[in-house]
């Protein structure tokens, strides 16, 4: 059970988390220009990630705010979160890094 | 009481004798003793059966590592099953039945199939129940196999869940446990320790010891007086921290109750499931003592050394009378110095090892105690009991036994082949481990969370290794004596037990080899090695250093299989919690909910809704009920309480463009005061809500969705806002819940909505059908739409839900001479069936498009963007073969049923291609006659086919018509 740092609220259990889908998945329109496999893309096709993830997140039961997560899908561990709209920190990819 | 028990020396309360029933015999035992060492007192050797085999079985540790002791506690409806008599004390009255065996655990009718041992081989799931089929062979086994029984009333005390938050959590309170607990509280952190005893102190309530100048015991009381008196530290005990999750996350399992009395209900719970949260977590778990593996090693009255040294000091019985150790360490002769102090013959000291030299090993010697320096217990004999052990010389650097052999007569064999680390919560914590090649044992090397292991649980075995105040001794080294060399006949076709408590042998683990099943997570699934209740806390590691031997591979190789919670049984009452009976779940009642009550109203559940079905009146059946809501809802005017019916505000400069992107409607054409029923799908295109949303002002609108997806739509709503288009000026407010609605239906319904003397013009054109009126009422907020879900003239009165009541019985009373009458949710689904109205979820399903429905055309008209848009043309959704709602005349005069599968034309029977089934299916009392709507395969073009449709129930004929049955012009909701 993790413990997440809501931007808004503070340190939260996960209980009171949503987990919602990947993080910058671009949504194409319009719907007359996008064809058959960019739209499968989208609405299907989603990367296993071992490793560093950006995934949104919602406080459901708390703020009711979405951001971004920065999580490690093998340690678990969480490096921080940003918020919609905005892109994760530079060198996010190497968070896992031992330092 | 019997010789077994020894002379007092205060541990145990003399003055309070307590008696109990096992097996239904009474015995007595003193106040402290736990069922196991009472049993003990009392001769008791058998005290189960084994799991697979049957074979009688003994006490063999102390602590919650007991693989044999287990028994059902306490008579219904409080019994539970499979509780550890090590670690439960006596009280008054107890009852206790062994498990696993007929009628009793010392005379066990099912043992007498010696045949089972042929079944049970390592894989035997696998291998013997192929023919004719694991159903033939399931209820013998179930009958035979097993331990303990699941209670079959329920328990009537309360359980419950509770959340702490502290600095520091140290689990286990022994030397090393107490000794952290109170560094880190000097310190001025908040420390939590927790111990499954029910007394601190660990090893050191029954181990010899000199702390400067304390005792043992001495020792103990001064640092609970320490603990007591320091503000920053709670003791827990009885309390098992049994699983260790994400960012410090523990679960402790205390016990609050059944050592009072587990027959009976308490004031406070009987047991609390806790969630703690700490920043640093100190595990001091200790270290489990290992059996040796040798013949017929799982005989009563062989036990684990450490455990006999408990039974001694602190229980103050000895196991046995003529008592021999077989060891590979150091500290097994400390049981030996145990007994000879307590005045019990110890015969020998079997050590498997050379040349041991150690402090203890010389202690022991000059005790006068023989010392069979190089030999090991090769066979245990006795039936039911130990009598006699067989002992032969071995060279361990060879790995060579002698076949010189001898018998040493004995009715306790303690046993020792070194410690394991109790590692389990570490190794939950995604810890990892290494094996020590000193030790002999897996001890933690990496964390990843914020947490140590400290004393035997790190490898410290040694009292003087954890408190300097303590004398270190020189200890000579542990070597390795997994299995017996089996080049001796004897040895090799004999059993050689490893875990006890799942019946798996080291020549299971040969076969599971031979069979290659050599990975060690493999294995222990084809074994069942460690898949007891015990979890394998003293066959984990002898299993895999078996396995090991066997695939010539070193145990650092091998591995382990990965720790699981819990570490100890919990309890299904703990985990429910408070989350039982009426609390299971969260009951919703109306804000009107006393009033339907005095009603007569008969309640259902609909979703999270606790509603009225229908009023009663005098005797008559639901369907006569209902039917006569609905006549009269048809022919006068009918009030229903219609508040779960969710409702979300939108507002903003943007709402328009917003609500634009989520229904098929063209939303931003919408004139203030106007209403439409919408749909929106999800990306897939799926239809997945309808309802009626209407334009309150320019900037304003009021969306009304389907009761069970009030919560879920507001969501989805605020996501996309927050998340795909956030440039939006738009808030999205849930109102569900705080604001009631009352439906009223039926071609009265105009006329009663004017007793109440609004300023609304209620008439036809001032007030059309698909409009929205707002207004207040006093200062009460009141919005009325003009909709129907009915088929008549009918409108829907919001407001909030504290005036519902005074709303509600204004309407009836200014209702009368229009015979107004309350009507519930069934009346309702009837009529909106008769009518055709789709119900989202019930007449649909995940594949339908709104085309599917009767919506394509207006979805194919809108060429804004909007969400399931793109997937209205994959090609999925335009090919023609697709199910589509259809209206179902039926042909005859059974009711469809719900579910009913649609066959294939030109079949009337099953087996049948199926093209459709029966979604919705009533009694029309206005058209006296069963309607249905139906999904059918191209319904759009199969008008007035008849069709078969089957249940279980019998097979049924229907007509394809449109959906709708009654006012098919759809006049009356414009009158």
């Amino acid at each position: 059970m993790h413990k997440i740092t809501c931007p808004y609220c503070g340190e939260r259990s996960e209980e009171e988390f949503k987990y919602a889908g990947p993080s910058h998945l671009e949504r194409p329109i319009p719907a007359s220009e996008v064809t058959d496999s960019q739209w499968a893309e989208y609405l299907f096709m989603r990367d296993n990630i071992k490793g560093i993830s950006l995934e949104r997140w919602g406080h459901i039961h708390g703020c009711s705010q979405y951001f971004n997560l920065i999580r490690n899908t093998v340690t678990h561990e969480i490096y921080g979160c940003y918020q919609m709209g905005e892109q994760p920190p530079e060198g996010w990819q190497k968070l896992g890094d031992k330092k | 009481m019997t010789s077994f028990r020894l002379p007092s020396k205060g541990r145990l309360n003399r003055e309070k004798l307590i008696s109990f029933t096992f097996d239904g015999k009474t015995y007595f035992g003193y106040e402290g003793d736990t069922i196991a060492s009472a049993l003990m007192a009392n001769d008791v050797s058998v005290v189960g059966r084994s799991f697979k085999y049957h074979r009688p079985r003994g006490i063999m540790a102390a602590g919650a590592e007991e693989a044999n002791a287990i028994a059902q506690l306490g008579t219904p409806p409080f019994e539970e099953p499979n509780v550890r008599m090590t670690t439960t004390a006596i009280q008054e009255g107890l009852t206790l039945k062994s498990v696993n065996c007929w009628p009793n655990a010392k005379y066990d009718l099912l043992a007498v199939t010696g045949i089972l041992k042929r079944f049970f081989v390592a894989g035997f799931y696998y291998k013997v129940f192929k023919w004719p089929g694991w159903k033939f062979w399931s209820p013998m086994v179930r009958q035979m196999a097993g331990l303990g029984t699941i209670p079959k009333e329920n328990d009537p005390s309360a359980y419950d869940h509770q959340y702490k938050h502290v600095d520091v959590l140290v689990v286990g309170a022994g030397p090393a446990g107490i000794r952290a607990a109170l560094e880190h509280a000097k310190e001025d952190k908040q420390v939590l320790l927790v111990e499954q005893d029910h007394q601190i102190g660990g090893a050191l309530l029954f181990e010899d010891a000199q702390i400067f100048n304390l005792s043992a015991l001495k020792w103990i009381d001064a640092q609970k007086e320490k603990l007591q008196s320091h503000p920053n530290v709670t003791v827990m005990t009885r309390s098992t921290a049994v699983g260790y999750y994400d960012d410090n996350l523990l679960a402790v399992s205390e016990r609050l109750t059944d050592h009072i009395d587990v027959n009976k209900v308490a004031d406070t719970p009987r047991e609390k499931l806790w969630h703690i949260r700490a920043q640093k977590v100190v595990l001091a778990t200790g270290a489990i003592e290992r059996p040796l593996v040798f013949s017929n090693n799982d005989l009563p009255g062989i036990m684990l050394a450490s455990a006999i040294r408990t039974y001694v000091n602190r229980y103050e019985v000895s196991p046995g009378h003529k008592v021999v150790i077989a060891t590979n360490n150091d500290d097994a002769y400390r049981t030996a110095l145990c007994l000879q102090k307590a005045g019990v013959k110890v015969v020998a000291l079997v050590d498997a090892r050379q040349s041991p030299d150690g402090y203890l090993v010389h202690a022991v010697e000059d005790a006068g105690i023989e010392i069979l320096k190089g030999h090991v217990v090769t066979e245990a004999k006795g039936q039911k009991r130990l009598s006699s052990v067989t002992v032969s010389p071995i060279d361990l650097s060879e790995n060579v036994l002698s076949t010189m052999r001898f018998n040493l007569k004995c009715d306790l064999l303690g046993m020792s082949g070194g410690y394991s680390p109790v590692v389990h919560l570490h190794s939950q914590s995604g810890g990892k481990l290494r094996f020590d090649d000193c030790k002999l044992a897996f001890v933690p090397s990496l964390y990843v969370q914020d947490n140590e292991c400290i004393g035997a649980a790190n490898g410290y075995f040694e009292l003087s290794d954890i408190l300097s105040d303590v004398e270190p001794i020189h200890n000579s080294p542990i070597e390795a004596l997994w299995d017996l060399p089996t080049e001796r006949e004897d040895i090799r076709h004999a059993k050689r037990w490893v875990d006890f408590q799942h019946d798996v042998t080291s020549s299971d683990v040969n076969l599971a080899a031979r069979e290659n099943y050599t990975s060690v997570e493999h294995f222990k699934r084809y074994t069942t090695t460690g898949m007891a209740m015990d979890q394998g806390k003293t066959s984990n590691i002898n299993a895999l250093a078996i396995l090991g031997q066997v695939t010539n591979r070193d145990i650092p190789e091998v591995g382990t299989t990965k720790f699981r919670p819990p570490y100890t049984p919990v309890t299904m009452g703990a985990f429910a919690g408070r989350k039982r009976g009426k609390l299971f779940k969260p009951i919703r009642y109306l804000a009107l909910n006393s009033w339907h009550e005095a009603y007569d109203a008969v309640f259902d559940e609909y979703g999270i809704w606790t509603r009225p079905a229908y009023y009663k009146e005098d005797n008559e059946t639901a369907q006569a009920a209902i039917e006569r809501e609905v006549l009269h809802v048809r022919h006068a005017v009918g009030i229903l309480d219609y508040s779960p019916l969710g409702k979300i505000d939108v507002r903003g400069k943007d709402a328009a463009e917003f609500l634009h992107k989520f229904y098929i409607n063209n939303v931003k054409a919408m004139k203030v005061g106007v209403a439409r029923y919408g749909l929106m799908l999800n990306e897939q295109a799926t239809v997945m809500e309808d309802g009626v949303f209407s334009r309150l002002e320019e900037d304003h609108f009021w969306l009304t969705t389907t009761s069970g997806n009030a919560a879920m739509i507001a969501g989805w709503l605020d996501e996309w806002r927050q998340c795909e288009w956030p440039y939006l000026d738009v808030i999205v407010t849930p109102m569900t819940t705080g604001w009631g609605t009352i439906s009223i239906q039926g071609p009265k319904s105009r006329k009663l909505l004017e007793t109440l003397g609004l300023d609304i013009d209620f008439a036809n054109e001032a007030f059309p059908h698909m409009t929205v009126r707002c207004t207040t009422l006093g200062s009460v907020e009141i919005r009325i739409l003009r909709t129907s879900f009915t088929g008549e003239l009918g409108y829907e009165v919001s407001m909030p839900s504290s005036y519902m009541r005074s709303m509600w019985e204004a309407l009836l009373e200014r209702g009368k001479e229009l015979k107004v009458e309350p009507f519930g949710v069934e009346a309702l689904l009837v009529m909106r069936t008769e009518k055709g109205y789709v119900h989202v979820g019930g007449d649909t399903d995940s594949a339908t498009i709104p085309h599917d429905i009767g919506f394509g055309a207006m979805a194919d008209r809108k060429k804004d963007d909007f969400i399931g848009q793109r997937s209205l043309t994959r090609e999925a959704a335009l090919q023609k073969n697709r199910e589509q709602l259809v209206g179902l005349e039926v042909i005859g005069d059974k009711v469809l049923p719900v579910g009913g599968i649609i066959m294939a034309n030109g079949y009337s029977a099953p087996p049948a291609p199926i093209e459709g089934r029966v979604t919705s299916s009533v009694y029309s009392p206005t058209l006296k006659k069963p309607v249905a709507l139906g999904l059918v395969l191209n319904g759009y073009e199969r008008m007035g086919e008849v069709i078969n449709i089957y249940d279980f129930e019998g097979s049924y004929e229907a007509k394809i018509t449109s959906t709708c049955f009654y006012d098919t012009k759809g006049e009356l909701v414009h009158g």
